[in-house]
């Protein structure tokens, strides 16, 4: 993909990157997180699709969208255009694919056929987006492991609560198994701690992921925050919602400090 | 109706110093069973419910508002699910205390162990432990169960042979 320029001054990135969500624990906030840094990567003038693999289909609702009838699945069987199954959504710059029925196996299909067709149907995603944000189920299965098959990076929010250390580990253990077998480009892009409040109780938790994990846990966490709560209800991103709140400052400075990981802009 | 948070309102308004008259001992200890009733009730979230003696507030206990103003304020429900046996509750203001990061936020404050209350030993160790300096998460929260290795084992080699046979 070639450099452009963003309405805010951000120039693209040089070629398209993909960033999975991932924690196999339930509630760690991996769906708030991505629909929160595309709204944010959009303010900044990224282009950045969103692909839902999570069947609940929560990051679907909450940009706008509804389940579809195609999805990577079925562009992996060809005879597809990308623009029937890339949906727009209420937040120019993001654009959606949405959660799809096929994302679960039926009949004779297996898990580990369906996540084949999916590693597949990302690699025929065209260049035409600056970041592509997948959000994964909360379970330890192909619809979590296939991406990692197919992404750059990977970012794990982390609910700030003692029993979410085991899900980063699970993870952990989860890239270390697709970088030896499948993908040795995969890397951990950041742990984002999220619903940080002023309990003792969870700043001792992101103490004790930044003494597990050094640096990789991010410097900005994600204050817990009513409006997120409130925000999917009316399908905006908290950085339209509450474009003023905390919480939605903590999501721009997370992606900032993702991008500025990343390496690959350059200023105007 | 909820009978078990409205019981445990009606007990923890009765032992919050100036929360009113104070009731006769007849009364509350007839309170004071109902809500073990309710909470030992089965499938009830909470396991036991602390005896008054370890409900009641240790004289250095520092309560800003009662628990029913902070519920009126509009604040995030107690989490009586989660109470720690013999915990006490305290209002904090916090430096991120913004309006939406719940600038009330409840925090735990554990008060001197109590023989006559049941046995929370491991717990307490394990608060205790939490708060040496320089102290690193405990193991058993940062292992991978051997599940995932296999599944993730399984799922990566199961796709390298299926490309592998096209």
């Amino acid at each position: 993909m070639t450099s452009s320029t963003g309405s805010s001054g951000v120039s693209a990135i040089a070629e398209v990157k993909t960033i999975t969500l991932s924690n196999n624990k339930g509630g760690s906030g991996k769906t708030t997180t991505t629909v929160s840094l595309a709204a944010a990567f959009a303010e900044r003038g990224l282009r950045v699709l969103v692909v839902d693999l999570d069947p609940q289909g929560s990051a679907t609702e909450w940009l706008g969208g509804r389940e579809s009838l195609i999805g990577l699945v079925e562009l992996s069987a060809g005879g597809l255009r990308v623009s029937e199954l890339v949906k727009s959504t209420s937040v120019v710059g993001v654009d959606l694919i949405p959660t799809c029925p096929s994302l679960v196996p039926s009949g004779e299909k297996s898990g580990n056929d369906t996540g084949l067709a999916i590693v597949r149907g990302f690699v025929r995603l065209p260049d035409y987006w600056d970041l592509i944000l997948v959000d994964t189920p909360p379970t330890l299965g192909y619809l979590s492991l296939s991406p990692l098959v197919a992404s750059d990076h990977v970012v794990i929010p982390v609910e700030a609560h003692a029993l979410s250390m085991p899900g980063v580990a699970s993870v952990m253990a989860s890239i270390a198994r697709a970088r030896r077998q499948v993908n040795a480009r995969l890397q951990v892009l950041g742990i984002v701690a999220c619903r940080v409040n002023a309990a003792n109780h969870t700043r001792e938790v992101v103490a004790q992921l930044r003494a597990r994990f050094g640096t990789v846990v991010l410097e900005h966490s994600v204050r817990e925050s009513i409006r997120i709560a409130e925000a999917p209800a009316l399908r905006l991103p908290i950085t339209r919602y509450a474009p003023t709140s905390g919480v939605a400052a903590d999501y721009r400075a997370v992606a900032g400090e993702l991008l500025d990981r990343m390496g690959d802009l350059s200023s105007t | 109706m909820n009978r078990p948070l409205d019981a445990a309102r009606g007990l923890l308004a009765r032992l919050v110093p100036g929360a009113g008259a104070g009731p006769g001992a007849k009364e509350t200890d007839a309170d004071e069973e109902a809500v073990r009733k309710a909470f030992l009730a089965p499938g009830s979230l909470v396991p036991a419910m602390p005896t008054r003696r370890a409900l009641r507030p240790k004289p250095d206990a520092v309560l800003e508002k009662t628990p029913e103003a902070v519920l009126e304020a509009g604040a995030t429900a107690a989490p009586v699910g989660v109470m720690p046996v013999g915990a006490a509750m305290q209002i904090s203001s916090g430096p991120l205390g913004e309006p939406e990061s719940a600038g009330t936020t409840f925090a735990w404050r554990t008060p001197d162990p109590d023989p006559e209350a049941p046995s929370v030993a491991s717990p307490e160790e394990a608060i205790t432990r939490r708060h040496q300096a320089g102290d690193t998460a405990p193991d058993h929260l940062l292992h991978a169960p051997g599940s995932v290795d296999r599944a993730a084992d399984d799922f990566f080699d199961g796709l390298v042979r299926r490309v592998g046979d096209r």
